[in-house]
């Protein structure tokens, strides 16, 4: 007769302890197996290069001839054009409309990806650098000045959506005003009680330092 | 009941409000009404100082309008009155958990306006040093979400890796947190004796440690499952329009990085992977943080085993007055993609310093992906995002 503790029901002799663990074990290494097939077949099915969902012309050839393209796309002005531009804030579908056929714009310019805008004052002009990436190596510099106190120039938003707060950046530093942007608001600066535009050259701060008066 | 005149109130407060209401007929039908709130900017689960105004409809947010500029220091403008060399401990304070990237940033642009040769020793330890700035940044951000969701315990663990690289930080750079290490035409100074080894010590250890600390705590719960799977999910068209970068934009799958595909400084002779996720949810860049701290471990590996011998500093002499143009530098920081865009006139201080931080760009999400969340869901979207108040604000 077996000791007491074996004939409690939750005796089980040691090698079918063994086994049932190994069978447990299988089973959960199958399970695990499975789920990495999943994973993998998910990824297999996605379609090359970024996958997106829309009909996207995927940078092709060497740097120097997607530059060329892209170059030539800027030439002829495709996707360059102001989107329409209404009353800020008043229309409800505006934020879709503006997105809308964006895709298609920035398709046919082949650059995906706008990196930042910086505006440069010239005093009595000023500089705007578009920095353009096409995520895979190559890279377009826009540059374009206005003129005058008050500038206004076409907003770029509805090419790349992200552009909205870039915009909004500029404009609050240097009060440079985007035609056609949906929602032109001061971004760090006071929108009530704050009238200037600090990165002006003429907003002036007093410790400029230079080599000269270091001593 | 919401009335015509509230209604274009709020969408003159947005303009794109009146669009988002989620059914208004229902609403006007039982005479409901949305709630206006502001989360912020002093707010115990805040990132930094930052309001969201939102419009809810119960607990669902239908509306979140962004206010930032609570931190706004103008580095952008204090960076135009100082000379080259004296703006590297600004850009310190930009990106706080991240410094030496935003350093790396900065100096890269300014050695491409002078044309400047870095010697292969210093590239290889400002590499280096990033990818510990890397791990030093992704190991908490992992902490702070998950304190965000309730979960204590990951960022003592997190913080205790911190402090063990700042341990390392501190002999190498005698600073504990800004570092101006990175300077014009190399290092501040070589690596001192035994540091290299107590480097590849700690990274030995870390590679056993994260699995059973962060990976086997984190990864199986199923709390952490409920607060983060499809939530803050997005797809990679919204994404790639958004302009997302860093891990926000892999965890949808996109595969970009400035490391691989705009290579500099020593990147160019390192051999790692882009990680990338298929969801694009909280979880997904929760997994993305995990492999890429883990590809750091394996470049630091890589430039330990190969460090190059030789000086730090490339003699460009004291006084350093680029010709007039601009330099661009971009590097990969822990958020994203950042960039310093330094236009020169030809003197001594810069004509204009502009800091594309990589925060500044992401919050613009939250915005677009928050509506239709639960009002607790919006700590961990702010999570997926990580960003840090001195880097959005400038």
């Amino acid at each position: 007769m077996p000791p007491a503790s074996q004939t409690d029901v939750g005796w089980i002799p040691k090698e079918v302890k063994k086994k049932l663990k190994e069978q447990k074990k299988a089973e959960q290494a199958a399970a695990e197996a499975d789920v990495q097939k999943k994973r993998l077949t998910r990824r297999a099915r996605r379609p090359e290069g970024y996958g997106l969902g829309w009909p996207l012309t995927l940078p092709e050839g060497d740097l120097q001839t997607r530059l060329k393209r892209y170059l030539e796309g800027f030439a002829t002005g495709m996707g360059w054009r102001s989107p329409r531009s209404r009353e800020p804030g008043t229309d409800r579908d505006r934020a879709e409309d503006l997105t809308g056929g964006a895709d298609d714009r920035a398709e046919r310019l082949g650059v995906l990806h706008l990196s930042f805008i910086t505006v440069v004052d010239r005093v009595g002009s000023f500089e705007l650098t578009y920095e353009l990436l096409d995520l895979r190596g190559g890279q377009v510099r826009v540059k374009t000045k206005v003129e005058g106190e008050e500038p206004v120039i076409d907003s770029v938003t509805g090419i790349y959506p992200t552009a909205n707060w870039h915009e909004r950046e500029a404009y609050d530093m240097f009060g440079v005003a985007f035609k056609g942007h949906p929602d032109l608001r001061r971004l760090y600066m006071w929108q009530d009680h704050f009238d200037h535009h600090p990165l002006l050259k003429s907003f002036e701060i007093s410790t400029k330092r230079t080599f000269e008066n270091l001593r | 009941m919401l009335s015509e005149e509230r209604r274009i109130e709020s969408a003159a407060l947005s303009g794109r409000a009146a669009g988002r209401l989620a059914n208004p007929d229902v609403r006007d039908e039982f005479g409901l009404e949305t709630l206006d709130m502001s989360m912020g900017p002093q707010h115990p689960a805040m990132h930094g100082l930052l309001r969201l105004i939102l419009e809810l409809d119960g607990e669902t947010v239908v509306r979140c309008d962004t206010v930032m500029g609570y931190l706004h220091r103008s580095k952008e403008k204090i960076s135009e009155n100082r000379m080259y060399p004296a703006v590297i401990p600004i850009t310190d304070r930009i990106d706080y958990m991240n410094n030496i990237a935003m350093e790396y940033g900065y100096v890269l642009a300014v050695e491409k306006l002078l044309d400047a040769e870095i010697p292969p020793r210093a590239d290889a330890i400002r590499a280096l040093m990033n990818e510990f700035g890397r791990i030093m940044s992704h190991i908490p951000s992992i902490g702070f979400l998950m304190l965000e969701l309730g979960a204590f315990t990951p960022i003592l663990y997190a913080f205790r890796e911190r402090e063990r690289i700042q341990n390392i930080f501190e002999a190498v750079t005698g600073a504990r947190m800004m570092f101006h290490y990175i300077r014009i035409g190399g290092v501040k100074a070589d690596l001192p004796e035994g540091i290299p080894e107590q480097m590849w010590n700690y990274i030995e250890g870390l590679e056993q440690r994260l699995q059973p600390d962060f990976v086997d705590l984190i990864e199986g719960n199923e709390i952490f499952i409920a607060r983060t799977r499809g939530i803050g999910k997005m797809t990679q068209e919204k994404a790639v329009e958004m302009g997302l970068t860093g891990v926000p934009l892999r965890c949808t799958g996109a595969e970009f990085d400035v490391r691989k595909h705009y290579p500099y400084g020593w990147y160019k002779n390192l051999d790692f992977d882009v990680i990338t996720d298929t969801e694009g949810d909280v979880e997904a860049s929760y997994r993305v943080r995990i492999g890429e701290v883990k590809q750091s471990i394996r470049m630091i590996k890589q430039i330990l085993e190969d460090l190059p011998e030789g000086e730090v500093m490339a003699d460009l002499g004291r006084r350093i007055r680029p010709a007039e143009g601009d330099g661009i530098g971009r590097v990969e920081s822990a958020r994203g993609e950042y960039a310093v865009h330094v236009v020169s006139d030809g003197s001594d201080t810069p004509y204009r310093v502009h800091y594309r931080t990589p925060c500044t760009v992401n919050m613009q999400l939250l915005q677009e992906i928050v509506p239709g969340h639960y009002l607790p869901d919006i700590m961990p979207i702010m999570g997926l995002i990580d960003p840090v108040s001195g880097a959005w604000d400038k």
